[in-house]
């Protein structure tokens, strides 16, 4: 079931400034997304990928109500959003990594019991979601904790028990993890993955980590100046844009760097110690039997294009 | 209604909360509005010291009416005054107005109601006792008059609202906007007099188009004077008006808002 439908949304800011040469008002305008078409189902974990400036933000706003698009038609949840049904916005919620809803000079525990009575939240489901989020989480410490005693890991985690409080249906992730350790990082990356599988609940997630994207998203939608590049399979993107394999020679002597020198193929380079090749998936076989000939298995690796690489390139077209 | 006095409950809770741990100062924001007072208080005096009467009114109804105009503006200071002033300093400025449209509440109240101070109402105790001292020396007056004096005070409370709330909503347009959170304490010092010490066509601006006058002048002149009908029900479509226009062009400016850069 289409949980997301979204039918050439387009977003233009104006900025008007008075021009006192020629006395009259100077509109600039800058398209932050243009005519982007979305659909989404029910459940579906999708990744937002764009360079800074792309326009993933703008749309995840106009998708939540924040904004009115300046052109093009949206439902979600069967609800047009910046019309902002409060049945609509019992459903929904979101998570940006560079802004905090919870209040700054309280404990979270507070500001919870607030988005409880916003929310009209039942006193029994209220307190459910919060122990299983709060034990998924592990940060019941936190939760008599004031927001600006907390670190930020910490309050990406008390921001996110916020968000899900009222069992949304569809839930806008802006950048999550932004700033945060490793450890943090794959703690909220667990979390998000077990709320997905466990309440079947609908996420968005834009970011610009691809350890995100790769671990959380089947689905990734790449957008760049404001208008779609790729929506589609991970792994297709890859097909797509990178057919080929990476093999890695450890050349451990100046002989070894000779016979890398003289391998018939034209597509490698040497970086330091290490012997680089790309090759089509094709012509794999052949070449892999040739390598293995020539250098020890141990130095030998075989492995996909980095994803990041692939999106930059994409970024850059 | 439940929802809402439910999350106002909670809010204050929160403020009284955040605002025990300031001690220092909340002291000092009193003691600075307890000097306020005084200093108007004396200011009153000093005029009564060459007149008997301000625009046909004693020193005592003077009083009250200044003291009523405290009232209305030290309630609203406590409630609505810096919640709606982070509109203007931050939350348009900083996107951070984006939370409160991701709500299933009324953006406007919540924004409203967010930020009380409590200590704010430490100032009404003096002020009341000084309406209390201003009332006891207007006379003996009708039962009447009293109730009349509640509605108009109610309707007073949201006329004094609307007016801010016109005075902040520029801000969804103009984003650095500052100075308009200054706005409403400016005009608040023009209800502190009575109707009759302005120019007629001063006192009809101020009565109609922006009738920060009739906030404090109509209940305070239906409790100590004659009573009229016709006041309250002036009084109830101004308010209305108000109301209304402030509600259009905040859902105005929320269709302009265009949050900002993270």
């Amino acid at each position: 079931m289409k949980i997301i439908e979204a039918k050439g949304i387009t977003k233009a800011f104006t900025k008007s400034k008075f021009d006192w040469r020629h006395l009259k008002i100077q509109k600039e305008e800058h398209i932050a997304v243009k005519s982007l078409d979305m659909e989404i189902e029910e459940g579906e974990f999708i990744g937002f990928l764009g360079p800074n400036g792309a326009g993933k933000t703008t749309f995840l706003k106009v998708l939540s109500g924040i904004v009115h698009p300046t052109s093009g038609t949206a439902k979600v949840l069967g609800f047009t959003p910046w019309d902002r049904d409060y049945k609509y916005l019992n459903q929904i919620a979101i998570v940006m990594g560079q802004k905090n809803q919870l209040w700054w000079d309280i404990p979270a525990i507070d500001s919870y019991q607030m988005l409880q009575a916003v929310y009209d939240i039942p006193n029994d489901l209220y307190k459910k979601n919060l122990d299983e989020m709060v034990c998924a989480l592990d940060m019941k410490e936190l939760l008599n904790k004031r927001l600006r005693d907390m670190s930020l890991g910490e309050r990406m985690k008390c921001e996110l028990v916020a968000c899900f409080l009222h069992n949304p249906k569809v839930i806008f992730l802006d950048e999550p993890t932004i700033g945060l350790d490793v450890v943090s990082s794959q703690t909220i990356r667990a979390f998000l993955k077990k709320i997905n599988q466990e309440k079947k609940c609908t996420l968005i997630l834009t970011s610009h980590y691809m350890g995100d994207i790769e671990e959380l998203c089947k689905r990734v939608v790449i957008i760049n100046k404001g208008q779609k590049v790729y929506d589609g399979q991970l792994e297709l993107l890859k097909e797509k844009y990178a057919p080929e394999k990476i093999i890695q020679i450890y050349l451990e002597t100046v002989e070894e760097k000779k016979k890398f020198a003289h391998l018939d193929t034209s597509r490698k380079k040497l970086d330091g110690h290490k012997g680089i090749i790309r090759v089509k998936k094709s012509e794999l076989g052949a070449v892999v039997k040739e390598i293995y000939s020539i250098f020890e298995a141990e130095n030998i690796s075989i492995s996909d294009p980095d994803t990041e690489e692939i999106v930059g390139k994409i970024f850059k077209e | 209604m439940r929802k809402f006095f439910r999350i106002n409950f909670i809010i204050w809770r929160n403020a009284l909360i955040r605002d025990s741990k300031i001690s220092g100062f909340i002291l000092s924001s009193i003691l600075f509005q307890i000097f306020d007072i005084v200093n108007s208080i004396i200011f009153i005096v000093l005029i009564f010291m060459h007149t008997k009467t301000l625009g046909g009114w004693n020193i005592y109804q003077v009083l009250f009416l200044y003291a009523f105009s405290q009232t209305i503006s030290i309630i609203h200071g406590a409630w609505t005054k810096k919640g709606l002033n982070t509109l203007a300093n931050e939350l348009i400025r900083l996107g951070d107005y984006d939370f409160y449209l991701t709500k299933p509440f009324d953006a406007m109240t919540l924004v409203s109601i967010s930020k009380p101070r409590a200590y704010v109402l430490i100032k009404l105790l003096f002020n009341l006792s000084l309406l209390v001292f201003a009332l006891m020396h207007c006379g003996p007056l009708p039962i009447i008059n009293y109730l009349w004096f509640i509605i108009l005070f109610i309707l007073s409370f949201f006329l004094y609202y609307a007016i801010k709330v016109i005075t902040i909503v520029p801000s969804f347009w103009i984003i650095k906007t500052w100075g308009l959170t200054d706005l409403m304490d400016k005009l608040s010092n023009i209800m502190r007099y009575p109707a009759g010490v302005y120019p007629r066509l001063l006192t009809f601006l101020l009565s109609t188009v922006l009738p920060i006058l009739v906030i404090t002048y109509l209940p305070v002149r239906v409790l100590l004077f004659e009573p009229k009908f016709s006041y309250v029900v002036f009084m109830a479509i101004l308010t209305t008006i108000f109301v209304l226009t402030a509600r259009f062009f905040w859902q105005k400016g929320e269709k302009n808002y265009g949050s900002a850069s993270s």
